[in-house]
């Protein structure tokens, strides 16, 4: 397979050419993504029944870096839940007076809060405009305490670990070592054709290179937030020169594998970066604030400004990584965390104010992802690492003010604790990344193609899984 | 063609025939005999056949340490079939015999070379310098790897004698070749170093680094540099750092600390005590310098208790538990230290690779059973000092000495590690450090775990699985029979056939350049200075983390800059090669980095001051004087910054974007600039 980056002008012809390789390629071999592509071949050829293309719609993936304490984000608050909660959480349980308490009860009768560090995030809970998915993680195929504890079921590699579980979380091949794709990378490399095409990937991070954005032919656009930079001595008179020497630098032909990777990429980082300069420059301007101090909020106006430049940048597709660090909190917990929920929340509060205003609310939905949630019991002053989790789905097309899976018991010692409040996972990230591939027109016969591991889960064809988008 | 057999027979041609005798020069460097002598080529001197048994016995004139197979031919295929072997312990006459099955066969007599130790030396070479191909590290007088012990034999004035008699000419590193190894070994070559090494010699060269008499510390070379106090400004650090790495003469120690600063990580990002504090900065990497040559367990110890450790990873004021609250010890240190500081997640082969079970699965190293034990392993540590109980708080000299050891506080019980390793009940916190840190060490995944890392901090993005296992060897036992010995790791790396043959690889080899380190470089290659006296270096922007995505002691988080298994999408991850430096070579930062560099180039590295006397300007003096000659003035850079290895694509542009240019100074800058940004300079091979 010849992975490198299409020329534009040839991109129909490669992605042709490029798929007639890959079912070549899965005659004679078993690599992943070549029996994928073998499996869409032969499952739909149609691929491309997608939604109109004019129905513009973006993915914003928030990964909340190093492990966000997600039970504390969203705790019970009737007064058994909070009981068991403060009891599994000894010192880092917040005092039940800090939640807003969010409308409705869970069916086993507990009621939930936000905490009050995330004010905006709970009314649009209420104005249904955001919901969670409860107790969400990392899982090869169902997985009970019973299964765990004795070694019948596959579990995550390198479970509890940053790194691997990013890398899961990101892929959603928990079960691969070493995963070449990430999910929205898949999912791109089959959309992509709903674009116009040009430099600029449909995928664009905020976040740096990251494997969630990785597909066998797209790989993500990564910028920083300032947006687009040009070469100082690219446009002005007296380095023309230099620009010509530099351009026949990086369309030489080296014969080291890594002289020719970085020609490459430089390359690609020009011209890129010349067509989004000039695709900004004329997009929609974005008038909303942002808080310039809060890094996550100056990440997602760059999202929103390009989302803004959508049509300039000729893209009826788009997916978003933006990352916040600071999670692993395994000490102080209690004076860290509130503060980056807060900013969190202002983040994605002035986001959507953004989106609001541009009118398509709609069209956009920001779903957080987190490496995993941590200990519910505590060290002392913080948390250690753990596996299921709370995230949050944003969205004028979400099916706001519900929770969606299974907010878990949270007595130390439940049936689903490994170990310390390490919860087993009662939804899998498959079935969380489905409805949200689903939403952004990705047919359920291809959704195998994109989360191999999703049948154990719920059966593709019966299209969403959580029902949330 | 072995460098021994080139010097034996100065003027040899690979595809002539010097001596007319039948036989290439090229096919006698591979049967070791004399280019120039018609009688010296392998060929069978006689064959007789005997009865009882039949057999029939080719004669030949063998060279020792060669090894010689008789081929027979299958007259059906044409295939030949490998019959009988001898590797020849001796010059002089040779036989092998083969019992007689037909009336008629055809067979030939095939040399070639053999490395039975794996050490990147044939056994004819090792023959020679009478050394041994059984063992990689033969030589017991040298303690050192038998490649580096022949590299450096190889190195110096007047003749060596070989052991047959014969003498070969000794010789010293050319400019370019020493450019090349300064570039994997120090942080950049001056005019300085390459004359010192061209003198004296790589190998002897390395000796004095390795055996440094003046050692750098950063604190000492942060606060003697001005008079600014250092704890007011956080970003000070900085200055120490460059002013270490711009001026100090322990080049190799210095990189070694930094490069282990990429393992053993701390960081300013996302630490509020290690970034507002530079002196703390300082004391954590200099714990790094102080053993960078020294002793991987002892400075694991001592990385274990400093203070900042403490603060990034959690552990200091970890208590030992309390069910009753159900209060656990913190476990992260326990997993990083594991992970990422010793022996990662999966179990290795000496030569890097993972090891597989019976389905063809990773076998983890550990599980979280482990975790929690070793996380009580790393309780009862808090301040030192002025400190009277484990949680009495300390001014900010607390900050700058190692956390001590409250035994009130330190989990009690035995610590069971992997399962079934014991680390008994009763004991002192101390001791239960102590006995982990023992058995990390001593575990065979830390040698390959970290000699792969190393490597690819200096000389190859993606080392060969024969490049590991080698500098593996030399972690497990330096000669002496000690491990984690970073000297000998130091010299095992450099002093590889892989880092010192530039072919070894073909297009795999070399490594992309970190490119804070390119930074260092190009400031080193045109000695950088202010106009302050003595000169200063206050490099203390806060933007390199943004534009170069890198800055010591900066990484984002305990997994560093980049992964060491970082494939970036494209050729090098369809074919499966590691790149770690390209994943921080984002779009944005990949023009940010070329103006940065064009920036400095133009007109000097911006302090965090404006004053204009703070600015570190390069010395362009020798550029200047060849401008007018854009042919000089490229080959004078290509010798300085690419090691004589610029590609005619690259020599080309660059001097048709001199020749465009009206004044010296344009033409040098010019130059300058697009050779540090092009591929050449970028990748080390």
């Amino acid at each position: 397979m010849n992975p490198s980056a299409p020329d534009p002008s040839h991109r129909f012809i490669n992605r042709r050419r490029f798929l007639g390789q890959a079912s070549c390629a899965a005659v004679g071999s078993a690599s992943l993504i070549s029996s994928l592509l073998n499996l869409r071949l032969l499952g739909d050829l149609s691929a491309a029944e997608a939604p109109e293309s004019e129905d513009y719609r973006a993915l914003v993936c928030v990964f909340l870096a190093g492990g966000n304490d997600s039970f504390n984000m969203l705790a019970p608050v009737d007064p058994t839940g909070y009981a068991e909660f403060a009891t599994a959480r000894g010192s880092v349980a917040p005092p039940l007076a800090n939640y807003l308490p969010l409308p409705g009860q869970l069916p086993d009768g507990r009621s939930l809060g936000v905490h009050n560090s995330m004010p905006r995030l709970a009314s649009l809970y209420t104005e249904g405009k955001a919901a969670f998915v409860a107790n969400v993680g990392t899982l090869v195929e169902p997985t009970d305490l019973a299964s765990y504890s004795n070694g019948s079921v596959k579990l995550p590699l390198g479970l509890f670990s940053h790194s691997d579980q990013q890398m899961h979380w990101q892929s959603s091949l928990p079960d691969s070592p070493a995963p070449g794709t990430g999910w929205a990378g898949r999912m791109a490399d089959l959309l992509d054709e709903l674009n116009d095409g040009g430099p600029v990937s449909m995928n664009v991070s905020l976040g740096g290179v990251n494997l969630f954005q990785c597909g066998t032919e797209i790989i993500p656009f990564a910028i920083g937030k300032s947006g687009a930079v040009e070469l100082s001595y690219w446009n002005s008179g007296s380095y023309i020169p230099r620009r010509a020497a530099m351009e026949s630098i990086m369309d030489a032909q080296y014969n080291n594998i890594f002289q020719r990777a970085f020609a490459n990429m430089k390359r690609q980082a020009v011209s890129g970066n010349a067509d989004f300069k000039t695709a900004l420059a004329a997009g929609t301007p974005i008038t909303t604030p942002f808080t310039a101090a809060n890094d996550l909020s100056a990440q997602l106006q760059m999202v929103a400004k390009t989302i803004g430049a959508r049509n300039e940048l000729g893209k009826t597709r788009q997916t978003f990584f933006v990352t916040m660090g600071g999670w692993d909190l395994h000490g102080s917990l209690e004076a860290n965390h509130p503060a980056l929920l807060g900013a969190l929340n202002t983040a994605i509060s002035e986001f959507q104010d953004a989106i609001t205003a541009m009118g398509i609310d709609q069209q956009v939905t920001l779903f957080s992802a987190s490496d995993f949630a941590r200990t519910l019991s505590s060290n002392g002053s913080g948390t250690d690492h753990a596996w299921g989790g709370n995230q949050f789905v944003i969205g004028g097309a979400v099916k706001g003010g519900q929770i969606y899976g299974t907010y878990p018991e949270l007595a130390l010692g439940s049936v689903l604790d490994t170990g310390r409040g390490r919860l087993i996972p009662t939804t899998s990230v498959d079935q969380y990344f489905a409805d949200l591939a689903l939403w952004m027109g990705v047919s359920p016969s291809n959704l195998p193609l994109i989360l191999p591991n999703l049948h154990r889960f719920h059966d593709p064809a019966a299209g969403p899984s959580l029902g949330f988008l | 063609m072995s460098e021994i057999w080139s010097r034996l027979h100065p003027g040899a041609v690979a595809f002539a025939d010097s001596d007319g005798d039948g036989a290439s020069d090229f096919l006698e460097s591979i049967a070791g005999t004399d280019p120039f002598d018609s009688q010296s080529l392998l060929r069978i001197t006689s064959v007789e056949t005997l009865r009882d048994p039949a057999v029939v016995k080719f004669h030949w004139q063998a060279v020792n340490g060669k090894r010689y197979a008789i081929d027979g031919l299958d007259p059906q295929d044409g295939g030949w079939t490998e019959l009988e072997t001898l590797i020849s312990t001796e010059t002089g006459p040779a036989s092998l015999q083969l019992p007689i099955a037909d009336p008629s066969a055809i067979f030939r007599l095939r040399v070639g070379d053999i490395d039975a130790d794996g050490d990147g030396l044939t056994a004819w070479e090792e023959a020679l310098l009478g050394l041994s191909d059984a063992s990689p590290a033969s030589s017991t007088s040298s303690g050192r790897p038998d490649f580096s012990t022949a590299f450096r034999r190889l190195e110096g004035e007047g003749d060596l004698t070989l052991s047959d008699g014969r003498a070969i000419p000794k010789r010293l590193p050319t400019r370019t070749e020493a450019v090349r190894f300064l570039a994997q070994s120090s942080f950049g070559a001056d005019e300085d170093l390459i004359v010192r090494v061209t003198d004296i010699g790589i190998g002897a060269w390395l000796d004095e680094q390795l055996n440094p008499t003046v050692t750098t510390n950063t604190y000492a070379a942060m606060t003697g540099n001005g008079a600014i106090t250092p704890s007011i400004y956080p970003y000070q650090w900085s200055r120490g750092w460059w002013r270490a790495a711009m001026t100090g003469p322990d080049q190799v120690r210095q990189r070694m600390g930094y490069a282990l600063s990429q393992i053993l990580v701390v960081s300013c990002s996302g630490n509020d005590f290690i970034r507002q504090s530079a002196p703390t900065q300082a004391v954590y990497y200099d714990i790094l310098l102080s053993q960078s040559l020294g002793n991987y367990r002892q400075l694991l110890e001592k990385v274990s208790y400093s203070t900042q450790m403490g603060f990034y990873l959690s552990h200091l004021r970890n208590r030992r538990s309390d069910p009753a609250l159900n209060r656990f010890p913190d476990e992260n240190y326990a997993r990083e230290i594991m992970q990422l500081f010793t022996i990662g997640l999966w179990e290795l082969n000496p030569d890097g690779s993972r090891k597989l079970d019976d389905s063809g699965q990773p076998i983890p190293t550990y599980d979280n059973t482990t975790i929690m034990e070793m996380a009580k392993v790393f309780t009862g540590l808090s301040f030192g000092g002025t400190a009277t109980t484990f949680f009495t708080p300390v001014n900010t000299a607390a900050y700058l000495i190692p956390m001590k050891m409250w035994d009130e506080e330190h989990e009690p019980g035995e610590k069971i590690l992997f399962g079934e390793t014991v680390i008994p009940a009763g004991q002192t916190g101390a001791k239960d450090i102590s006995d982990a840190l023992d058995i990390l060490c001593a575990h065979p995944n830390t040698a390959p775990f970290l000699s792969r890392q190393l490597i690819q901090r200096f000389t190859a993005s993606h080392p060969s699985p024969d490049y590991i296992r080698r500098v593996s060897q030399v972690w497990e036992n330096n000669g002496s029979g000690v491990s984690g010995d970073l000297k000998a790791v130091m010299e095992a790396i450099l002093m590889d056939p892989e880092a010192r043959n530039p072919a070894t690889d073909g297009d795999i080899a070399g490594k992309i350049r970190e490119p804070y380190l390119r930074t260092v470089a190009l400031m080193r290659a045109f000695k950088a200075r202010n106009s302050r006296t003595p000169p200063t270096f206050p490099v203390v922007t806060q933007n390199f983390p943004t534009i170069l995505g890198q800055q010591p002691l900066w990484a984002p988080s305990v997994f560093n800059f980049y992964s060491p298994d970082y494939r970036p999408v494209g050729e090098l991850r369809a074919q499966g090669i590691t790149a770690p430096e390209l994943e921080i070579a984002t779009a944005s930062r990949m023009i940010e980095t070329d103006n940065f560099l064009q920036r400095v180039i133009d007109r000097g590295m911006d302090p965090f001051t404006t004053a204009a006397a703070d600015i570190l300007h390069l010395d362009f003096t020798t550029a200047l004087a060849l401008s007018s000659d854009s042919s000089a003035l490229v080959d004078y850079l290509d010798e300085l910054l690419t090691w004589g290895t610029l590609s005619p694509s690259t020599r080309s542009a660059v001097t048709a974007a001199v020749n465009a240019q009206p004044s010296p100074e344009l033409k040098v800058e010019t130059a300058v600039h697009l050779i540090i940004e092009s591929p050449d300079f970028v990748v080390l091979k």
